[in-house]
């Protein structure tokens, strides 16, 4: 039993490639191509929906002057400023995290932080982050299927496993985010963001020219990690954990940090023509990608290897972790060595790139990549490359409209003060808006000296920054912004509706700290059930609604990766999906980061207002979750409007007249009022009826999730007029008092702050963290 | 004036080299990495041949025995004779984070002892996990070259560490403890003492006053857009100190 994870009308095409051939396939041969048509490697099921070719096609049809790179490298590329690039991508570990967290958590990040060494020429990492979606860690067993570990479980060492892996790369954290579902429960999310900084010039994807080296390097090959990529392209079952634990490596950062240290060098040094990571597939996927232009050779037997006695198809497929491969002029070699020697990186020239066309591996101790004619005896594959990435037939995905079971909505009306009350500290202490800063904090975010704004912030430290800044040009106040949305609440409701609200809300975040429209890009990681007629369907208007937003807002789509094995499947018959899941990050820069605008409120006396349209319905709301309920509709704010308001808000954030900002999201304003007052210090007393007017409900005006809206402060002096010109909602005033005070209509609500703030501390802390 | 000249010393692992030296540029002196292994051990160059020396944070042979242990080794061992000389020379040491654990290690610091035996123990912080926050320095009284006039000052710089909690076998008076965290006399609430080290001791010198250890990272608070330009200031006085 191999575990290809192969369909049938694969197996097939594979039967004629052997009868073209005139041959057998050979172990590593059958092994190669299950990796390369593998879900995770292939995309086969977003290839059968063309949904990739949609969001490039948005992105093509943007045309946007700072995108440099889209796609097609390990990460996507915008430009920066004084000849500099940033690069952004994100990648999902969900596999192999439900199984071994500790050890999925650490190869996620490996993983990632590979992806931006192997962009371009290589590209310095500068931010990470860790977004995670897990079961209810204070569940019983009884909400755990059988065979999985329990999200507790999985939360505590996902934490570990960031810490330990993060920590001694000294890459700077900039999202810890944690949000719980009861649909991760069988399968988690694991996702992880890596930024990098590269010189513009060398930021284009290099291609190997026939005759240079093939170069191993980082950590030896062991019989970890085999068969990662298809364990993970196929659904997760009660037998995983044990019959497939072989597919999860090991992670070790210090092999990893060495060559992040090396890699600068070596490309600044033109040693290198192109370099990549070795990830899932191992060497097979790496060789075989960088190899497809050209044609290459590879000597298995010079492979460095952890244990003696492996096959050369385990070997070739191997995940073993920390490792990339570069490809190195010949008269190049020398200078290269010195440099990874310097750097005490482990290398070896384990093959060269040819002129054949063909992926060409042999397993012969002692023979070394010259400059004679491939020698094929002891060959273990030997394929054209057109075969091997052309044919694998993509399966016909049927679509079919899911019908969703109407869905209550009846939140009791909070009458009393105290009703309001006990809905204030039912929110704080929700797990999705309670303070994560126990886990967080765990995290070096001031590591390499240029955050200007990290997870946390504000006068206790505490108060949720929503938008990472970076200098990374030292010395020089150039920013790095970018920020992230991920609600897996909305994606039960209306999957098409939470991307349109992921997308609003990422770059209201930026838009409310300063950065200007023009100046954002984005980046997706969606994560949904496996393949059915009905899923493909909620995966088609997902995909659609991304791209066609992308294009009214003009913020492109340059990176990013789609899992579609968010199933559990158990004993008879037992299945568990993830809700439909996609997590934004945009990215973008700004010119000068003492500029930049931040949460907490300024001054006492200052107005209140809020820009942008309100949201006039709970649905998807954290305040519909604390009554178990999810609502009729997710908000739908008008895109044009909001980016008017947006655009407003820019030429009052140039004039520096707006003192603080927050962009509303999960909480409602309620959220982004206790978090500025948090982070002040100071309290607020705000007048709901006006907003109440277009809301429907004071529920919805308080509770209600805009996104889009931006809450912002405005000096005494000149808030009127500034109301006027962003058709802004007048809320209130910043009070000295450290006391959320709240009139609705006849009733006053008021909460201090101390106490909401203990409430809101403790839920992760009662997780043991 | 010709510039002091500053040694950063890398293993790999480290991760706070660049912005050390950045601090240093920032402060005046002409500072560079020097690579332990590649540099010193091969004998490319010489640990001595420089005015100021500072060990920088990270994870120093991945931190594997303990925090600092092995880079100590390699010290004491391997560049004996020339840390002899650094000695000899009273060339001013900085070690911060993962450079002061391997200041302890080699018995520089507190340094009342032999090199290669130390004397005290940079433990797990008493929260058990990585620290990483915001805190605030007190400058204390001592003749450290460090600090020479930036006594009684508050510094806010950040910390990142799993292990920064300072014991030391035997009661001292104090006369070394150079930083005290979240207060002039210390603090021991958490967070504000973010590792558990007793008496809220941050940071100590030599009783020479020439080597100076701390858990914090003056080195990420030098510019007015980090949150902080305090930590400046220690580089500075440094770089003064040997003009």
């Amino acid at each position: 039993n191999r575990r290809l994870f192969l369909d049938e009308r694969q197996m097939l095409a594979l039967q004629k490639i052997a009868g073209r051939m005139g041959r057998d396939l050979s172990d590593a041969e059958l092994e190669m191509f299950a990796q390369t048509w593998s879900d995770h490697c292939f995309h086969t099921t977003w290839k059968s929906l063309g949904l990739l070719s949609m969001l490039m096609e948005a992105t093509r049809k943007i045309a946007h002057p700072l995108v440099l790179s889209s796609f097609e490298d390990n990460a996507g590329v915008m430009d920066f400023y004084e000849g500099w690039a940033v690069t952004v991508k994100g990648e999902t570990h969900n596999s192999p995290t439900a199984v071994s967290p500790y050890g999925g958590i650490m190869t996620k990040h490996g993983g990632v932080i590979r992806d931006t060494l192997g962009c371009g020429q290589g590209a310095w990492p500068i931010g990470g982050s860790t977004v995670m979606g897990l079961g209810d860690p204070r569940a019983g067993w009884s909400a755990v299927p059988r065979g999985a570990l329990h999200p507790k479980t999985l939360l505590l060492q996902a934490v570990r496993g960031t810490a330990d892996y993060v920590n001694p790369m000294g890459i700077p954290m900039m999202f810890p985010v944690y949000r719980f579902h009861p649909g991760y429960a069988g399968k988690c999310f694991a996702l992880g963001h890596s930024i990098g900084l590269i010189p513009r010039g060398r930021s284009a994807k290099g291609s190997p020219k026939p005759g240079d080296l093939a170069v191993l390097i980082g950590g030896r090959t062991g019989r970890d990690g085999l068969h990662g990529a298809t364990v993970s392209s196929s659904s997760m079952t009660d037998k995983t954990a044990v019959v497939d634990a072989a597919h999860v490596q090991i992670g070790h950062p210090i092999e990893e940090r060495k060559f992040m240290e090396a890699i600068p060098v070596l490309r600044d040094s033109d040693c290198l023509r192109a370099v990549t990571d070795l990830g899932a597939a191992g060497l097979s996927s790496a060789a075989g990608e960088m190899g497809s232009g050209t044609g290459v050779w590879i000597n298995l037997a010079l492979v460095p290897l952890k244990t003696e006695g492996m096959r050369p198809w385990e070997i070739w497929i191997s995940e073993s972790q920390e490792r990339m491969l570069l490809a190195v002029p010949p008269q190049k070699w020398d200078e290269a060595a010195r440099i990874l020697e310097r750097f005490e990186v482990p290398a070896s020239a384990v093959g060269r790139f040819t002129e054949s066309g063909r992926c060409q591996v042999v397993y012969r101790p002692g023979v070394l990549p010259g400059p004679d004619p491939p020698d094929m005896r002891g060959m273990v594959v030997d394929l054209d490359f057109t075969e091997l990435r052309g044919s694998c037939p993509i399966p016909k995905t049927r679509t079919v409209k899911p019908r969703h079971a109407a869905r209550p909505e009846s939140p009791p009306l909070l009458k009393t003060a105290d009703d309001w009350r006990r809905a204030f500290h039912s929110m704080l202490s929700h797990l999705n808006l309670c303070d994560q800063s126990p886990a967080g904090a765990q995290f070096d975010s001031t590591v390499q000296g240029i955050t200007v704004a990290g997870p946390c912030g504000g006068k206790n430290g505490l108060m949720p920054n929503d938008v990472w800044i970076s200098s990374p040009l030292r010395g020089k106040p150039y920013g790095v912004a970018a920020s992230v949305a991920f609600n897996p609440l909305y994606g039960d409701l209306d999957p098409a509706g939470m991307v349109k609200l992921m997308v609003i809300e990422s770059v209201s975040k930026l838009a409310a700290a300063g950065v200007d429209l023009k100046d954002i890009v984005l980046c997706d990681n969606f994560y949904t059930p496996r393949i059915n007629p009905e899923t493909a369907h909620e995966l088609l208007d997902m995909v659609r609604a991304a791209a066609r937003l992308s294009i009214e807002l003009g913020t492109p789509f340059i990176s990013g990766k789609d899992s579609s094995s968010g199933t559990f499947t158990g004993e008879n018959g037992f299945r568990m999906d993830v809700p439909e899941t996609l997590c934004v990050l945009a990215l973008g820069r700004m010119p000068d980061v003492t500029k930049a605008v931040f949460k907490p409120f300024k001054a006492a006396g200052s107005r209140l207002l809020l820009v942008g349209q309100p949201a006039d319905t709970l649905g998807g709301s954290v305040f519909l979750d604390c009554h178990g309920q999810r609502g009729k509709a997710l908000p739908d704010p008008d895109v044009k409007r909001t980016m008017a308001a947006w655009k407003a808000l820019k030429n009052f954030q140039n004039g520096g007249e707006i003192l603080s900002a927050s962009a509303v999201a999960e909480g409602g304003i309620f959220k982004r009022l206790f978090e500025m007052a948090m982070g002040s210090g100071l309290g607020c007393s705000i007048e709901l009826d006006l907003l109440e007017k277009k809301t429907k409900g004071f529920e919805t005006a308080l509770f209600g999730e805009s996104a889009g809206c931006v809450l912002v402060e405005a000096a005494e002096g000149g808030a009127d007029a500034m109301a006027r010109t962003l058709h802004a909602l007048p809320l209130g005033r910043v009070t000295e008092a450290p006391d959320l005070s709240i009139q609705m209509g006849k009733l006053t609500v008021a909460a201090g702050m101390e106490g909401l703030i203990g409430e809101w501390k403790k839920p992760f802390r009662e997780v043991a963290l | 004036m010709t510039k002091p000249r500053v040694k950063v010393l890398y293993a790999p692992g480290t991760n706070c080299h660049f912005e050390t030296v950045d601090a240093f540029r920032l402060a005046g002196a002409d500072a560079e990495v020097c690579n332990l292994t590649d540099d010193l051990i091969r004998g490319k160059k010489k640990l001595s041949d420089c005015d100021l020396l500072a060990l920088p944070g990270g994870f120093s042979f991945g931190d594997h025995m303990a925090a600092g242990r092995i880079e100590a080794l390699d010290l004491v061992y391997r560049l004996k004779h020339q840390l002899d000389e650094v000695r000899q020379k009273r060339i001013p040491i900085i070690g911060i984070c993962n450079g002061f654990q391997v200041l302890v290690n080699t018995g520089l610091l507190p340094g009342d002892g032999e090199l290669g035996k130390p004397s005290a123990v940079v433990d797990r912080n008493r929260s058990s996990v990585f620290e990483s926050r915001w805190v605030t320095l007190y400058v204390q009284n001592t003749g450290c070259v460090w600090t020479k006039g930036l006594e009684g000052k508050a510094l806010t710089v950040p910390v990142g560490h799993g292990e920064g909690r300072l014991i030391m076998p035997e009661k001292r008076d104090g006369s070394q403890t150079v930083f005290r965290y979240g207060a002039m006399e210390g603090t021991m609430a958490y967070p504000d003492n973010p590792n558990g080290s007793p008496l809220g001791c941050a940071g100590i010198c030599d009783p020479t006053g020439t080597v100076l250890g701390l858990m914090p990272h003056p080195e990420r608070a030098i510019y007015s857009w980090l949150g902080s330009r305090d930590g400046l200031c220690i580089f500075e006085t440094g770089v003064k100190a040997v003009q």
